[in-house]
């Protein structure tokens, strides 16, 4: 067991150097110490709540997305043990689809063992219809009436149905921890993660295309093993990780609603994400050299394979497809990482910091010709060969801090980012980036910080993937590959006013210029100017609020005629936060009020100039409010009643959805879904009892 | 290669500029008192401890001592009060409220003198390093092996500007509730989280450590796993593949499609389509039209299918790679 008495911590940091050893503590005998009494306490929370309205979009992680009652289930139980052993558990919302519980037990400085259970739904869509039968299954079938040559022409008002776009995660957390000897510990930690519900997909035959429903039937089962050994000056880990993901089925297959165009096109499949596997060796370490040099590091060295057997390449029979070259893909993907770290203290005023890090992904999947064959409808003469992309990161950074009398405090570094790539326009990169930071205390309460970057990535010869085709135009410059010069300002001052309020405003404005892009992305820039207020208004209330405006800018460049530029595209989006929080205990504490709100507002434009007179887009707009009221009142030492009122409600504009009905696109048949906006009350109440 | 050198040369540097800074360490106070305040002096861990321990403190520290955001008692509400662990403040002989706050001898005896112990609290005098020694000394796992080489230190921050000792649960231990401390400083991520497409952080079902490490780590941005893409399959392990046609940005970095924290527009993109797409692809054909609002619902243009509902994605559904023999344009 790790022996770790206060008296050995202080006098082993030289707290306590002579001393230590003087101090008797027979007669400290902590009587008037509120020690909690070996045995179980615990806390049963039940009542009842009610959704005002349907809205999947407000449901979305909450679980409240159907209009109607649901319970309020929860509790706590706490063990403690004269002889160091412990337990605990929590449960949290056991009447919704977000239920969650936890429990430990263990053994102070000996062992822990940890059980983990919680479930998150996902349900983003509001007024999805689909007119496909099957729906939650491997293959979508049509009624009588398809296909048909457009949607207009489809029976959609006889044949739409309504359905939930929902999903949801359910985890399974199992944990133990042993502490071996004074300086090893063991752990081990498995998860079991299932996903199941309904994703969306689409489908397409040429030059028309229908909005699917996917089902999703996900296990991802990890494991963590790991090996730590820790003294007073070295810190130092293995680490076993394995990843294994299933899916149930492999494909989804759907029924052409469209007349097909080419023969024997009735018929699709998408593949779905196929079982994979990843697994890992990590080790890390630290080492203080000297206790003014402190030195860590990390190793991992990982492999993910994928060897699912292939589908067919075509459904349609009709089209002569050669054979595949190969069944399965036996994909396997090398990962190594490393880095390395060094912080030198100097004295009183200086560190000096260095790091180096290496990422690699090294795909050493075979890469292969398969018969191009594109959307179950035509077969090109030229094999397409798959493009197994692998990556080399270096990060190189050296930095220097200072402390200066009167708070001052200053660093700058510099960083400089190596990629190489592979199959890819462009071999290597390198950005290089010098920044500094610069802080001082302007007088007792006033803190002042202001930082300032600036990078610059430049590439090797930028070409053309001319194993892609059809190629890019050459003038195309893609954005992570592009040269790039990176301007980043930034400035933050806290004042604190006695010690009841604290005061923090911050600005940040950062830009990116793509100076030797012609098309593609040409610029980016953001401006966020926002503030935080914490003020202790008196014993019993505090209040908090925040703020922030966002502006964030790009442009753009294309070419309809496969040259120079003739269209340039600017998004501007602006973004506004408040939010307003109050906490207030009244009657002697046995009555707590909390409140907070929250409102946001969001724009995004977007205009696209062909130097022709083009209709423009309207902005896409969301508006949300939010309000939360809650109350706990004591009615005895150990019963609470709880209440809390929650309204909610959202307003959208989105150009992409809005009037968007399956039948809109003659050739796209969609789910009709909208852009959010609902208004939701949510009422609780029910009591707390303490046992 | 200039650059390689250059950091080599610096390395070379601070070891040698250590030597030296060694031999002015040994003659001075040591670094952190040094640069303290001067009412931090009155901190001295050489003064006597009180007379009877935590009966001495809670003469005082009683419930009217208490606000709203402190309660001297809860302390024995946590591991650290229990009594049967020996390694613990209260465990048998040891030296209870003083383990972590030092010899209150003399702070027992002057009252308000708040100075002569280690309050710990974040508007202490001490320097970080001296309000982080009690902390440190038995809290040496893995879990800070990066410490010295993240933000969180070079901000100087100290172990109880996050944690919460005198309360059942620390708030920044519970997934809900951690949000709140992390975002007191990160006031962006705070905004980004209430945009309309998020983690699920403000719905308190996941927490800024399911991505990142607070204590540092050897990845940008101190996150979990090594690279972005592995800390997103964490979660996202069906997009991790190999698969047979894969998406070059995909599998090289999450984030130049995707932001991380909050965006304006649906499953975090950083743009929408078509324009994100066309950031990257400029191919002859549909690919390089300008999408306008010729093309909205009732408008005089076509295209309607490259532009509204799913945009590109309304044929390229498979954005993530497909492992489908016809998938080559990640339209299987």
């Amino acid at each position: 067991m790790k022996t770790c008495s206060s008296m050995f911590v202080l006098v082993s940091l030289g707290v306590l150097p002579a001393l230590a050893g003087a101090v008797d503590t027979s007669t400290w005998t902590c009587e008037t110490c509120p020690f909690d009494k070996a045995g179980t306490t615990g806390t049963v929370e039940a009542g009842v709540g009610s959704v005002s309205d349907d809205s999947a979009r407000f449901g979305d992680y909450q679980g409240l997305q159907k209009k109607g009652a649901f319970a309020l289930l929860g509790g706590s139980m706490r063990y403690r043990s004269d002889d160091g052993r412990y337990a605990s558990v929590n449960a949290a919302d056991l009447g919704l689809d977000v239920r969650s519980l936890s429990a430990v037990y263990g053994r102070e400085g000996v062992y822990t063992l940890k059980l983990g259970y919680a479930e998150i739904p996902r349900s983003g869509f509001d007024g999805a219809r689909t007119p496909f039968l099957g729906v939650g299954g491997a293959s979508l079938t049509l009624p009588a009436g398809y296909p048909a040559p457009t949607t207009t022409a489809m029976p959609l008002a006889a044949t739409l149905q309504p359905v939930d776009v929902e999903s949801k995660r359910s985890r399974l957390d199992i944990g133990a921890a042993w502490n071996v000897a004074p300086e090893w510990t063991t752990r081990l930690s498995v998860r079991h993660d299932v996903r199941d519900g309904l994703q969306r997909m689409a489908g397409s035959f040429f030059s028309s295309s229908s909005h699917l429903l996917a089902p999703v039937d996900q296990v991802t089962d990890q494991l963590e093993a790991s090996a730590s050994y820790v003294t007073s000056r070295l810190q130092a880990s293995v680490a076993y990780q394995a990843s294994l993901f299933r899916n149930g089925p492999d494909a989804l297959t759907w029924a052409n609603p469209f007349t097909p165009v080419v023969a024997g096109s009735t018929s699709g499949q998408l593949a779905l994400a196929p079982d994979n596997q990843f697994h890992q060796l990590r080790a890390s370490g630290a080492y203080e050299l000297t206790p003014q040099i402190r030195a860590s590091g990390d190793i991992a060295v990982g492999r993910m394979t994928q060897d699912s057997a292939f589908l067919a390449a075509t459904l349609n029979t009709g089209l002569a497809v050669g054979a595949l070259p190969a069944q399965s893909l036996n994909g396997q993907a090398d990962t190594f990482n490393a880095s390395a770290r060094v912080t030198a203290t100097l004295n009183p005023q200086w560190r000096l910091n260095a790091s180096y890090a290496r990422d690699v992904r090294d795909n050493q999947t075979a890469s292969l010709a398969f018969p191009a064959v594109s959307t179950d409808m035509f077969v090109g003469a030229v094999p397409r060969t798959s493009q197994p992309f692998s990556f080399t990161q270096d990060r190189y950074k050296f930095n220097a801090e200072f402390r200066g009398p009167f708070g001052i405090r200053a660093s700058a570094g510099l960083d400089e980012d190596d990629r190489e790539r592979t199959l890819q326009e462009v071999v290597t990169t390198r950005e290089t980036t010098l920044w500094a930071r610069g802080g001082m205390v302007v007088n007792e309460n006033v803190t002042l910080t202001l930082k300032g970057a600036h990078g610059d990535r430049r590439s090797s010869t930028y070409g053309i993937a001319s194993w892609v085709v059809p190629t890019e135009n050459p003038l195309l410059r893609k954005f992570n590959l592009a040269a790039r010069n990176r301007d980043s300002v930034g400035v933050r001052t806290d004042t604190t006013v006695g010690e009841s309020v604290s005061v923090g405003l911050y600005a940040d404005v950062a830009r990116d210029d793509y100076d030797q892009s012609t098309i593609g992305l040409l610029s980016g820039r953001s401006v966020a100017v926002g503030g935080d207020v914490s003020a202790a208004v008196n014993d019993d209330t505090q209040l908090h609020l925040f703020a922030q405006t966002e502006r964030i800018r790009s442009r753009q460049a294309g070419s309809q005629l496969f040259a120079q530029p003739d269209w340039w595209a600017d998004t501007h989006d602006r973004v506004e936060v408040l939010g307003v929080g109050l906490k207030h205990n009244a009657l002697k504490g046995k009555l707590e009020l909390a409140a907070d709100v929250v409102f946001s507002r969001a724009r995004s434009s977007v205009v696209v100039d062909t130097t022709a007179l083009e209709p423009p887009f309207p902005s896409a707009r969301t508006s949300m409010n939010s309000l939360r009221l809650q109350a706990t009142y004591k009615l005895q030492e150990n019963l609470t009643v709880l209440g809390s009122w929650w309204y909610e409600s959202v307003s959208s504009q989105d150009w992409r959805l809005d009037g968007v009905a399956p039948d809109t696109v003659a050739n796209l048949l969609t789910l009709g879904d909208t852009a959010p906006r609902y208004r939701v009350n949510v009422l609780r109440v029910g009591v707390r009892y303490r046992y | 290669m200039k650059t390689r050198s250059a950091i080599l040369a610096l390395l070379a540097f601070v070891v040698l500029a250590w030597s030296g800074g060694a031999v002015a360490q040994a003659a001075s106070a040591p670094a952190a008192a040094a640069s303290a305040p001067a009412k931090a002096k009155k901190f001295n861990p050489n003064m006597p401890y009180s007379e009877k321990g935590a009966d001495t403190c809670l003469g005082c520290h009683d419930d009217e001592a208490d606000s709203l955001t402190f309660n001297t008692a809860g302390v024995f509400k946590t591991r650290h009060a229990h009594r049967g662990d020996a390694r613990g403040p209260f465990g048998p002989g040891n030296l209870q409220c003083e383990a972590c706050h030092g010899p209150a001898g003399r702070h027992a005896a002057d009252g308000k003198e708040v100075e002569t112990i280690n309050s710990l609290k974040a508007n202490s005098k001490l320097p970080v390093e001296k309000r982080n020694e009690p902390c440190l000394g038995c809290h040496q796992g893995n879990a800070r092996t990066a410490w010295h080489a993240g933000a969180h230190d070079r901000e100087r921050l100290a172990c109880t500007d996050c944690h919460r000792l005198h309360v059942e649960r620390d708030a920044v231990l519970t997934k809900a509730s951690e949000p709140e401390v992390c975002l007191r400083c990160h006031n962006k991520q705070r905004a980004d989280f209430q945009k309309a497409s998020s983690h699920p952080v403000r719905h308190g079902r996941m927490g800024c450590s399911d991505c990142h490490s607070a204590h540092g780590s050897a990845s940008a941005s101190a996150l979990n796993k090594p690279t972005v893409n592995q800390t997103c399959y964490s979660c996202h392990a069906d997009k991790r593949g190999p698969l047979l046609w894969e998406h070059a940005p995909v599998a090289e970095d999450c984030t130049l499609c995707h932001t991380s924290h909050g965006s304006v527009r649906a499953a975090l993109l950083t743009k929408s389509p078509p324009l994100l797409c066309q950031q990257c692809h400029s191919v002859a054909g549909h690919p390089a039209v300008a999408r306008t609002g010729a093309a909205l619902p009732g408008g005089a243009g076509g295209g309607q299918i490259f532009l509204l509902a799913g945009s590109c994605t309304n044929c390229h559904s498979q954005v993530h790679g497909s492992n489908h023999p016809a998938g080559a344009k990640l339209m299987r």
